[in-house]
């Protein structure tokens, strides 16, 4: 079943054309790769099907619902219900503690801070980083960060995790360590997984990659 | 509203948390806050602190009326000494059950006397030993705080077995209920644009503190967007800092009114000192202080970021071109002017002011500085070229963004101005105080005033004997009604006793002189009619010769007063001084303080120059202290802008750095760009000080004056501290400019 599909997208910054008629189609529980060279509009795309940027033309719809047509809060509130994310780097509250990063976006959408605090808890120590519960991210190593990040990602339940080049900061140990435990929590949870990288070993955890070139997106033709 | 509150609950949570750099902030906000705080604080206790004064006041005032004969009897006494008044009252209890007045634990006997505790301060230190003669009654203790208007009050209660029963010394009770006399419309007037004044810093202050550590609140922001949390959400976590900062604001205000509140009584201004314990701010108003300065907070920094686009990507500032437009920027200016100008002359010692204009037109005045400075200093630096590369490097920074840097120096300039003009005020009273001590000082006799009782012939004598007494001379002083309705003091003398009041050149018997009186008063002329007092004959006015003296009004030998009925007028003996001797009115007065409250002297030619300097030295030495504060806020604004551009502009300084630039350079670059509106903001608050000095001075019917040398120190200080916030920036231009500058994360 279609869970996220955007079509025809259009995306210029000033006179650089990131996205020419990009598409793609995200089903329930399965883990896509975006894969491209620099510059090539992966990024891009990720944020327009996420709703953070909105394109210039084009349709991204998620469960029958038009994201490009939603008001602001309307998109902060799927972000928060639906959605998580996984970035390189600098997503994380610097001020707050790990524990308290994970539990954010529970408290934003209302539960108390116990029952906040007790799932991030499961959470982190599913990702093994319960350790660092206490600590602020700037006490944590990179994969511990990182860890914690997809914690973070999870904890609400969401359906589509987006993760943008998360190992590119990370050696290639912590890198294998954090996509496995990201895709093995996220095919636990059935939730769909959007995974931007342009590293082969990164995209080697998914089920299915699309290729992005010159703004333009390209189904691969296999499936692992 | 749950939803709101967590929200403002988060940003102080992440305001607190943290690296040591959002301590930092956090303190530099809360400090700055609590300063402004204090302040308000202590305007707000002005109103409790004059209530409890009145109420004092009013506890001791006799209640003259009861059933039954009087159980007490009061004769107010009034003692000047030197430059101090000295007062208090002379009672006799006629039944054992006689009331007390507030302030003491029993009412003293014959021989027996209270004071307050500066009074025996004074009575006890070697200046009092010439006050001594004058209370010979034992010292049975001191007032409490109920029996005085201020710690500082020279005042007694002595015990006089000799008072006989007259119809207006009667007590049956003391203290007067109803209302007091509450602030003077003045004091409340400068409270009202002191608060208004103080204010415009803070609003500043939080402004700045919004942007302090900006990249990485940034990046903080867009985290919380990209987990979901609204635009509108995000910029209410934003404000929970600066409600964080305004809290800590708080807390340190409340300390440090509450750490200066003992030193209230040191106050060396009779007039001002109050007790610690008065020094308490009113419940409204703590209020007002407590909700307005937080929700201002929140609502400046919502205000502060309201070009502030804040994505799930990062933080967007809009940098469209403000075109900043002059017509309504002078309008408050013109206002404020216009208004205070329609009050010139208005105000004066008997008339009380019309708040509303000169509130308003002072805040206008005030208002306009921070509304023409963004366009004043970008239209400066729009047009420098700069020729050297320092001063290029910052005008193009300036060009870019002048409206922070006038913003930040704006609030600083409303104080500056605020403290010029009081510089001014206080120099223009200071100067009709001095020519008024100069005027004085040409003459050098004792007025003595006295009870009925009195025997005059006794009285003279004594005096004539006293050390320092050159000559005695009685005169009869009465007061005439002029056609407008307006009183003429009248004093008729021999030439010799007139000699000592006023410049009476050939005079002989049958001449009048006039002394004529201050401006905006009516003054008797040759053939005016008047009324005299208590006498149903008038009296028309003979050829007066005009002439100069301490006290206005007419001067008549007795064949000039001819007509004049003088039946019920005063006797008053003038002893003319030798300017030789020290402390001669003191040595006077001392002869015939054996008559206590039964004589009144007033000394013409006392040097108050000194009391008067050290009045003036205070008022001045606390203004600078203030303004010191006031500036070292303004410094502290300066440096957080200095040090975000620095980091801010990390790598692009890196970079240049790196092709070659030298440091030195830069430095300068920091210093223009700290200079640059600094010295523009000084320029239009001295001259906005010095025009609203001018205005007010008028408003008052004053003589303008100015304190070059005053303006002189707050402007050297202002120099000063571009210098010294230069210097602390330049360790972290060090930083930047190194090779780990070029490091983007």
């Amino acid at each position: 079943m279609s869970l996220l599909v955007a079509q025809d997208l259009h995306k210029s910054f000033g006179r650089t054309r990131a996205l020419e008629g990009a598409g793609l189609t995200i089903r329930a529980g399965e883990i896509v790769a975006v894969m491209g060279p620099s510059g090539s509009g992966k990024s891009t795309l990720l944020h327009c099907l996420a709703g953070i940027l909105p394109p210039d033309s084009g349709t991204v719809t998620y469960r029958d619902r038009e994201l490009t047509t939603m008001s602001d809060s309307a998109r902060s509130e799927l972000r928060r219900t639906e959605f998580g994310f996984v970035f390189q780097f600098g997503q994380l509250v610097p001020e707050l503690t790990c524990l308290e990063n994970v539990a954010l976006p529970l408290r934003l959408s209302g539960v108390k801070r116990r029952d906040a605090e007790r799932a991030a808890r499961e959470w982190m120590a599913r990702l093994e980083v319960d350790a660092v519960a206490d600590q602020r991210p700037g006490e944590t190593s990179g994969g511990q960060g990182q860890r914690v990040a997809v914690a973070r990602a999870l904890v609400t339940g969401p359906k589509v995790v987006f993760a943008d080049e998360p190992t590119g900061a990370l050696d290639s140990l912590n890198g294998e360590r954090v996509m496995h435990l990201l895709t093995t929590a996220a095919r636990e949870t059935g939730a769909a997984v959007v995974l931007v990288t342009h590293e082969p070993r990164v995209a080697a955890y998914s089920d299915r990659e699309v290729v992005v070139r010159d703004g333009r997106s390209r189904d691969v033709e296999f499936v692992r | 509203m749950n939803r709101v509150l967590s929200d403002l609950a988060l940003g102080v949570r992440l305001a607190v948390g943290g690296s040591r750099k959002s301590w930092v902030r956090l303190a530099l906000q809360g400090v700055g806050i609590g300063m402004c705080v204090a302040v308000l604080l202590l305007a707000a206790s002005i109103p409790t602190a004059f209530g409890n004064r009145d109420l004092r006041g009013n506890g001791r005032d006799v209640v003259s009326e009861g059933a039954g004969p009087a159980p007490l009897l009061l004769e107010h006494g009034s003692m000047p000494f030197r430059s101090h008044h000295i007062s208090g009252d002379y009672v006799r209890a006629l039944t054992p059950d006689a009331p007390k007045p507030p302030g003491v634990q029993r009412l003293p006997a014959d021989g027996e006397i209270f004071v307050s505790p500066r009074l025996a301060a004074l009575l006890a230190s070697p200046e009092g030993e010439l006050l001594r003669p004058r209370f010979p009654q034992k010292i049975i203790g001191t007032f409490a705080e109920e029996g005085l208007d201020g710690p500082q009050d020279l005042r007694f209660l002595a015990g006089d077995g000799k008072i006989e029963p007259s119809s207006g010394n009667r007590v049956h009770a003391f203290g007067r209920t109803g209302p007091g006399g509450g602030l003077p419309p003045i004091l409340s007037m400068l409270s009202v644009v002191g608060a208004v004044v103080l204010l415009f810093p803070v609003l500043v202050f939080v402004g700045v503190a919004t942007r302090l550590a900006a990249a990485q609140r940034d990046r903080r922001l867009a985290a919380l967007r990209l987990v979901g949390a609204g635009a509108v959400r995000v910029r209410l976590i934003a404000s929970g800092e600066a409600l964080a900062g305004a809290l800590v604001g708080l807390v340190i205000g409340f300390g440090l009114m509450f750490a200066l509140r003992p030193f209230a009584d040191d106050i060396p201004i009779p007039e001002l000192a109050v007790f610690p314990a008065d020094l308490t701010p009113t419940l409204p108003l703590t209020l007002t202080v407590g909700v307005a300065v937080p929700v201002l907070a929140v609502l400046t920094s919502v205000f502060a970021m309201r070009r502030t686009i804040i994505e799930p990507l990062g933080v967007v500032r809009e940098q469209k071109p403000v075109r900043r437009r002059l017509w309504w920027r002078v309008f408050p200016a013109l206002a404020g002017a216009a208004l205070l100008a329609s009050q010139f002359g208005k105000v004066d010692e008997t008339s009380e002011p019309a708040q509303w204009p000169i509130v308003a037109g002072v805040v206008l005045l005030m208002f306009a500085i921070p509304v023409l400075l963004p366009w004043l200093v970008e239209r400066v630096v729009h047009r420098m070229r700069g020729a050297t590369p320092a001063l290029q490097l910052a005008v193009r920074r300036l060009q870019l963004d002048a409206g922070t840097a006038a913003r930040v120096v704006g609030g600083v300039a409303v104080v500056l101005a605020g403290t010029v003009t009081l510089q001014m005020t206080l120099a223009g009273v200071e100067h009709e105080v001095k020519a008024d001590e100069a005027a004085e000082a040409n003459y050098r006799h004792l007025a003595v005033s006295m009870h009925e009782a009195v025997d005059v012939p006794e009285l003279t004598g004594v005096l004539a004997k006293a050390p320092g007494v050159v000559s005695v001379q009685e005169l009869t002083r009465t007061y005439g009604t002029l056609p407008n309705n307006d009183y003429v003091a009248i004093a008729v003398g021999s030439c010799a006793a007139l000699e000592s009041m006023a410049e009476v050149p050939d005079c002989s018997d049958g001449k009048a002189f006039i002394v004529p009186s201050e401006k905006s008063r009516d003054d008797a002329e040759a053939g005016d009619v008047l009324g005299i007092e208590k006498s149903d004959s008038p009296w028309t006015v003979p050829r007066l010769e005009p002439s100069a003296g301490s006290r206005p009004g007419l001067y008549l030998t007795p064949a000039a007063a001819r007509g004049m009925s003088l039946a019920e007028a005063t006797t008053e003996v003038q002893a003319e001084l030798d300017t030789a001797l020290p402390d001669a009115a003191e040595h006077a007065r001392n002869a015939i303080a054996f008559h206590s409250w039964r004589v009144y002297s007033y000394y013409v030619g006392q040097d108050d120059s000194a009391e008067i300097e050290q009045v003036f030295f205070a008022v001045r030495r606390a203004l600078y202290a203030a303004a010191l504060l006031t500036l070292l806020l303004a410094g502290a604004s300066l440096l957080v802008v200095g040090l975000e551009q620095v980091r801010e502009r990390r790598r692009p300084l890196a970079v240049m750095a790196a092709s070659g630039v030298p440091r030195g350079t830069l430095a300068r670059s920091l210093v223009w760009q700290n200079a640059i509106p600094l010295v523009i903001s000084t320029v239009v608050s001295v001259a906005t000080g010095i025009l609203l000095g001018v205005l007010v001075t008028r408003v008052f019917d004053g003589e303008v004056a100015y304190d070059w040398t005053g303006i002189g120190i707050v402007t050297g200080i202002s120099v000063g501290m571009v210098v010294l916030v230069t210097a602390l920036t330049l360790p972290s231009l060090r930083r930047a400019t190194g090779a780990l500058g070029l490091r983007t994360e």
